[in-house]
């Protein structure tokens, strides 16, 4: 297992199961250690999970590209990537998420998941799946998941990405679960694609998918467009999200072979689930992540600066100086905003979890660093507050 | 979590504050898994249980800034 100490114990990667275990200060001296200094200082934790743009390039140009990417984008040397992967070791991250621009594209993807590997860090990476060449998959083996976009069949895929490439797709989901690659999906939710979640599901797990992350439609890159509005989810969609996540766990996800994962943006939309807003408790036992922007999750843009997250603007930070994250001004301002969120936030019951909601929907929508506009509980409150 | 485990110091389940479970791959914002908040207790349990017994069995390694114990023991969790 891999550990790193956190004011109150111990963040733990354990290598026999895939999962991390936060333990308290008694677990840790149960294991043996004590983490001494870590324990006295107030110290700003580093992010658990970094993604790397290892490229802006990709040649797929969905309509909704977060980052804008051309086929003709940037790819950094890998030795700079290399650099990356060894300052988010150094800094104690855990889990290292290629993505960019479309990775595949990369002749030296295998060497640099070895290198991740070879420094404690778990490489996972994201693709379309299209040009998913053998060699291409081959370079997928060291990875410890390949997470496809598969928003839907057809109509579906098209709805969201602008064309329909969902058989390219489907067959790079069965080919790289037949590889015995551990293979899972990204469904992006939009109003099209949120009624015919159900289908989506069932036909990824069809193919060998072991796992959905179900994802929030972001107005970042070329989805920051008035297109937006028509993209995401209806209010009512977006309230009915908990029972829903109710309802296809139960029809799916019972017999352990397959989970569904949602995003950090999605858990502000929990709040309109009564039964899932009234257990906080139970969400932050099974480890569920609101908007750790700037806390547990950081970016590494293609031209090497950290970023709170994929979707926010760089930092003057370094990628290669991680470790000074606790000082960077634009790190501590996110920070700063969950520890203290205005109303309707600071009394919500999820406030611990959902840490606000996503903040990239509130820059876009209001031009604020604030609560999430399409949060039912702030629907709710600005409604009641306008009665 | 048994009585035996809180007197004796033993790792137990009431040590254990969160468990986030599986890899996840995807590379633009963070997920989480959460079909397991809505699996029968006896589900739920077991997730904590082979987390558990990994934690037993694993030997630690520390990064991003080592605390006073460089020298780790030998985990003394299973009791044995």
């Amino acid at each position: 297992m891999i550990l790193r100490y956190e004011s109150w114990g111990a963040w733990v990667k354990l290598e026999t199961e895939a999962a991390i275990v936060a333990l308290d200060r008694e677990g840790v001296r149960a294991l043996g250690l004590d983490g001494g200094q870590v324990w006295r200082d107030a110290r700003v934790s580093a992010p658990l999970e970094v993604h790397v743009a290892v490229t802006a390039r990709c040649g797929a140009g969905c309509k909704g590209c977060y980052l804008d990417v051309q086929p003709d984008g940037v790819e950094p040397p890998r030795e700079t990537i290399e650099r990356e992967l060894d300052a988010a070791a150094a800094a104690g991250v855990f889990t290292v998420a290629f993505g960019g621009g479309e990775p595949t594209t990369r002749d030296d993807l295998d060497v640099l998941a070895a290198h991740a590997r070879a420094r404690g860090l778990t490489p996972v990476v994201t693709t379309s799946g299209l040009g998913l060449s053998e060699a291409r998959l081959q370079r997928l083996r060291g990875f410890a998941q390949v997470n496809v976009s598969y928003d839907g069949a057809s109509d579906t895929y098209a709805s969201v990405r602008g064309f329909d490439a969902s058989e390219t797709a489907e067959r790079a989901i069965e080919r790289l679960a037949r590889a015995g690659v551990r293979v899972g999906v990204n469904v992006v939710l939009t109003r099209e694609s949120f009624p015919r979640l159900r289908e989506t599901l069932a036909r990824a797990r069809s193919l060998g998918a072991i796992e959905a992350q179900l994802l929030r439609y972001k107005p970042a890159g070329r989805a920051a467009t008035l297109d937006y509005m028509a993209q995401r989810l209806t209010a009512e969609q977006a309230r009915s999200l908990g029972s829903t996540l109710r309802q296809l766990a139960g029809e799916m996800c019972e017999d352990g072979g397959f989970h569904i994962r949602i995003d950090c943006a999605l858990v502000a939309f929990l709040s309109g689930d009564g039964e899932l807003a009234a257990d906080p408790a139970a969400l932050s036992r099974f480890g569920v992540f609101g908007c750790e922007a700037a806390g547990a999750l950081a970016a590494f843009t293609v031209d090497g600066r950290v970023a709170p997250c994929s979707f926010a603007a760089a930092t003057a930070l370094p990628a290669l100086e991680l470790s000074a994250h606790a000082g960077d001004p634009e790190l501590t301002r996110w920070r700063a905003y969950v520890a203290d969120p205005p109303e309707p936030c600071a009394s919500c019951s999820l406030r611990s979890v959902c840490k606000g909601g996503c903040k990239i929907v509130a820059g876009f929508l209001e031009g604020t660093h604030g609560p999430d506009p399409e949060c039912p509980r702030v629907i709710d409150a600005r409604r009641e507050r306008a009665a | 979590m048994s009585d035996r485990e809180r007197e004796t110091g033993e790792l137990g389940e009431h040590n254990v504050r969160a468990v986030r479970t599986g890899h996840g791959a995807n590379c633009s914002s963070v997920g989480s898994v959460i079909d397991t908040l809505f699996a029968t207790a006896v589900v739920g349990s077991a997730v904590f249980a082979a987390v558990l017994a990994a934690l037993k069995k694993e030997a630690p390694t520390v990064v991003g800034g080592a605390g006073e114990s460089t020298t780790p023991k030998a985990p003394r969790g299973d009791g044995s």
